[in-house]
């Protein structure tokens, strides 16, 4: 084909693709994912994607934590999730030796569910191996009240030069102090009846304690939220005078999270499912491309050669096609664990059956132009026919069957790693989804961690789907119906 | 007597490719195999020296024991012979529905018997499947003639559309979904299959059953349904136009006869194949969407087979699996053959 009837072909197609309205809006959505793919870091973390499988990564994030925008559709304003690093400090001199530097942190809460938790990190530099800080955590709140959360003496820390650096990481949902000072809190407001169903500080829960207005009902979860200013302070002696804290943050552990919430692990579904992304394209287009490669050299090929060379690649191509794909693949996945190149691999040599089979009617066909026979008797060897002659005249159908691979790959890949026999190096949305299943989240309602990751699924397979049947309106060589 | 050497060809050809099939099946997982089973050894001899008449034993002794039981176990096992030798006995043994012992899991009945689990098993995943399969190819071929006698209509495109997402949807995880909907929010039916009712009258068995299974089946029709009306649709309007439509029709034949009556009859036999082959198609995704519902079927067997590592059951349930659409094939060409009556006087030779 010379290059200006490939330029005019092109502008024919254009001309004739811009009609079909279902794959322009197929193309718009597959050039958004592909942005969206190649801007994956500009978008999510970058560290997210590393650390999916590593737990600690997550460990500031809340638990089950449903989508922030929740906040619209419930009567309830639901906390979100807040980290701060950002704290006044305020150091005075007790005298003999002694320091205390106040770390205030400043949290506005207009909110009717409390957080789930609050959290405080710090790192507090001393020099006096024998005398570490003593650190005291409390929470003053917009009523003027004080409610203790923490005390600890001494916190050993580890060697740095000439100093030492104690590390204090708290979680009030943990703090047995917290426990016993919100319940001592609330008993001074609660009615007899009341109490008698709150036997002991076990059964209190700290942080709807600490963020309810100080009336009756108020262990249980029943009395109103109290709204305003509330600073989380934090009070550390230091015994010596160059003694400093580093660093210092605290999270209020969100009700709801982010855009997409968060799971059981605390991982930030929202990076999964950007992450996850990448990979689905990936997979999903190589796999159509070297399918539709295998299937359609073998296909002409096979008519090209006719004859008993035919009669047994048709007969290997139906033995191939007469398989369950599914149960194979989960054999091979099962006794293997392949990796996602050789699982992009095993698809390939599994898929491309069915283009195979029309590749081969329609190059019967072609076999009977002159063309070819004009060609073959000017001496052009066999390959030189094939290549040249017979395969450009099925690529528009290539093109179409490509398209309608992407989904069959990607949802066999997601259902190979919803069994758990994805690879785990990788984040696919199979396994987010099996990650779902085996928690049990669908029992739990925990409907943003299984939505979400289907959909995407069912968004990128709908839209090839889309430009498959458009190019298959547009291009459909009639001879596909042989 | 076409029809007979149509038969015989079409059987001959599916069971080579079983043959082959299992043949390469075996040769690929005779490793893994053999891999399990020398673990199943080196624990079937710690077993042994746990004994306290072990302990008295002298050490040379102790060794010979394990040297004497480690070789009884390879001999047992057939560990000693040739790596060919034992794919070609794998082969055999599978042919002949023997798949050996499975490790740990066993079946409800307590039997470790690869063959016994999965025959315990299969009964019930051919209920849904069945039962799923009848369900929405009528429901599916009804909407298809539908819609293809009112070509463009909304209707033809609404099935068009649904068609189109609804082959992109992972059937299991509409079954999450349906969970999440059914079980979860309006809690009208329950979220896992398992355990089925105790048999007491057949009425409040059989009530029982549909009640458990009922999710999983119309999981199975919602996703399957759309492409299979879509396909019909496509068939009935390739039919519509052809000649003999038209002269019935100006026979003055009512509409619903010749719809009925010639349409359905010219379709039938693609209809039927079609049906079958859709039903073999999505065996993939319904073993998976077993397993979410915990119906206890080969999918939830898969499942538990998968998270204990327990390769012959999965190796047993790919050959049943593998069977099942081969017979499935072959059942749709012979239905095929039965139905177009060009194949059974041998006009067209090659089909």
């Amino acid at each position: 084909m010379r290059w200006e009837d490939t330029k005019q072909s092109i502008k024919n197609f254009l001309f004739e693709f811009r009609h079909q309205k279902i794959g322009i809006f197929g193309i718009t959505v597959l050039t958004i994912l592909l942005i969206t793919a190649v801007f994956a870091p500009l978008i999510a973390t970058p560290g997210a994607k590393e650390n999916w499988r590593n737990m600690a990564y997550w460990d500031e994030n809340p638990v089950n934590a449903p989508p922030a925008w929740m906040n619209y559709f419930t009567s309830k304003d639901m906390s979100p999730h807040v980290i701060m690093d950002n704290y006044e400090e305020k150091i005075t001199d007790l005298g003999g030796g002694i320091k205390q530097d106040q770390v205030i942190f400043v949290y506005n809460y207009e909110y009717d569910i409390p957080p789930t938790d609050l959290t405080f990190k710090g790192e507090f530099v001393y020099y006096n191996s024998s005398k570490p800080p003593t650190v005291n955590m409390s929470i003053l709140r917009p009523d003027g009240e004080t409610i203790k959360l923490y005390s600890k003496a001494s916190q050993t820390g580890k060697p740095e030069d000439d100093h030492y650096v104690a590390e204090i990481n708290v979680l009030v949902t943990a703090s047995d102090t917290a426990k016993k000072e919100t319940y001592n809190f609330g008993r001074n407001f609660e009615t007899e009846e009341n109490l008698k169903k709150v036997l002991s500080p076990d059964f209190v829960k700290p942080m709807s304690v600490i963020f309810s207005k100080s009336e009756p009902g108020i262990l249980l979860e029943k009395a109103g939220p109290l709204k305003g200013e509330y600073k989380l302070l934090i009070d550390v002696f230091y015994f010596d005078e160059r003694d400093n804290t580093r660093s210092a943050k605290s999270i209020f552990a969100g009700k709801v999270y982010g855009l997409l919430g968060t799971e059981k692990n605390r991982r930030d579904l929202f990076q999964g499912i950007v992450w996850g992304l990448r990979w689905a394209l990936a997979l999903g287009l190589l796999v159509a491309i070297i399918t539709v490669v295998i299937g359609i050299s073998f296909g002409i090929t096979s008519a090209y050669l006719g004859g008993w060379k035919d009669e047994l690649m048709q007969r290997f191509n139906e033995g191939m096609a007469s398989l369950p794909m599914i149960p194979i693949l989960i054999l091979i996945a099962a006794a293997f664990k392949p990796s996602i190149w050789n699982i992009i691999i095993i698809f390939s040599f599994l898929f491309w059956t069915g283009t195979a089979k029309v590749s081969r009617s329609m190059g019967l066909q072609i076999k009977e132009e002159t063309y070819i026979e004009a060609a073959r008797c000017l001496g052009a060897r066999d390959r030189r026919i094939i290549m040249k002659h017979m395969i450009p005249q099925v690529l528009p159908y290539a093109f179409a069957q490509m398209a309608m691979m992407v989904p069959a790959a990607l949802l066999s890949e997601a259902g190979i790693s919803f069994l758990g026999l994805g690879d785990t190096t990788v984040i696919t949305w199979g396994q987010i989804l099996f990650d779902a299943q085996f928690a049990g989240a669908t029992l739990k309602g925990l409907w943003w961690w299984v939505i979400p990751p289907g959909l995407a699924i069912a968004v990128v397979g709908l839209t090839f789907v889309m430009i498959g049947t458009a190019l298959d309106t547009v291009l459909n060589p009639k001879m596909r119906r042989m | 007597m076409a029809y007979g050497k149509y038969l015989v060809v079409r059987l001959l050809n599916a069971l080579v490719v079983l043959i082959v099939v299992i043949f390469v099946i075996s040769a690929l997982f005779n490793k893994v195999a053999e891999d399990q089973l020398k673990v199943e050894i080196e624990e079937n001899i710690r077993a042994a020296t746990r004994d306290p008449a072990f302990a008295r034993m002298s050490e040379t002794k102790q060794k010979e024991f394990i040297e004497n039981k480690r070789e009884y176990y390879i001999q047992m096992h057939g560990l000693d012979k040739s790596y060919v030798e034992r794919v070609f006995g794998k082969t055999i043994d599978t042919l002949t529905l023997d798949f050996g012992k499975s490790h740990r899991l066993p079946s409800p009945t307590g039997s470790k018997e690869v063959s016994t689990i999965i025959k315990e098993v299969l009964p019930r995943s051919i209920l849904l499947f069945t039962t799923a399969g009848i369900i929405y190819s009528v429901i599916g071929i009804l909407v298809g003639l539908k819609s293809a006698q009112r070509a463009g209509s909304s209707l033809d495109k609404g099935i068009s559309i649904f068609a189109l997402i609804t082959l992109s949807l992972p059937m299991w995880w509409v079954g999450m979904l349906f969970i999440l909907l059914f079980a979860f929010k309006l809690q009208w039916f329950p979220a896992s299959s398992f355990p089925l009712p105790q048999y007491e009258n057949f009425f409040q068995y059989a009530g029982g059953v549909l009640y458990k299974m009922f999710l999983p089946l119309i999981t199975i029709v919602f996703v399957s349904f759309g492409a299979w009306a879509y396909t019909s649709r496509n068939l009935v309007i390739g039919i519509l136009q052809e000649d003999f439509v038209m002269v019935a029709r100006a026979k003055g034949v009512p509409e619903r006869k010749v719809i009925y009556g010639h349409v359905l009859r010219a379709a039938a036999p693609s209809i039927v194949t079609l049906t079958i082959f859709t039903l073999l198609g999505s065996i993939g995704g319904a073993i998976i969407t077993e397993s979410v519902f915990n119906w206890p079927g080969m999918g939830r067997l898969y499942w538990s087979a998968i998270q204990m590592n327990e390769i012959s059951i999965i190796m047993g349930l790919t050959f049943v699996t593998v069977f099942l659409y081969l017979f499935g094939m072959v059942f749709a060409d012979l239905v095929y053959g039965y139905l177009d009556p060009r194949i059974k006087v041998g006009v067209s030779g090659k089909i």
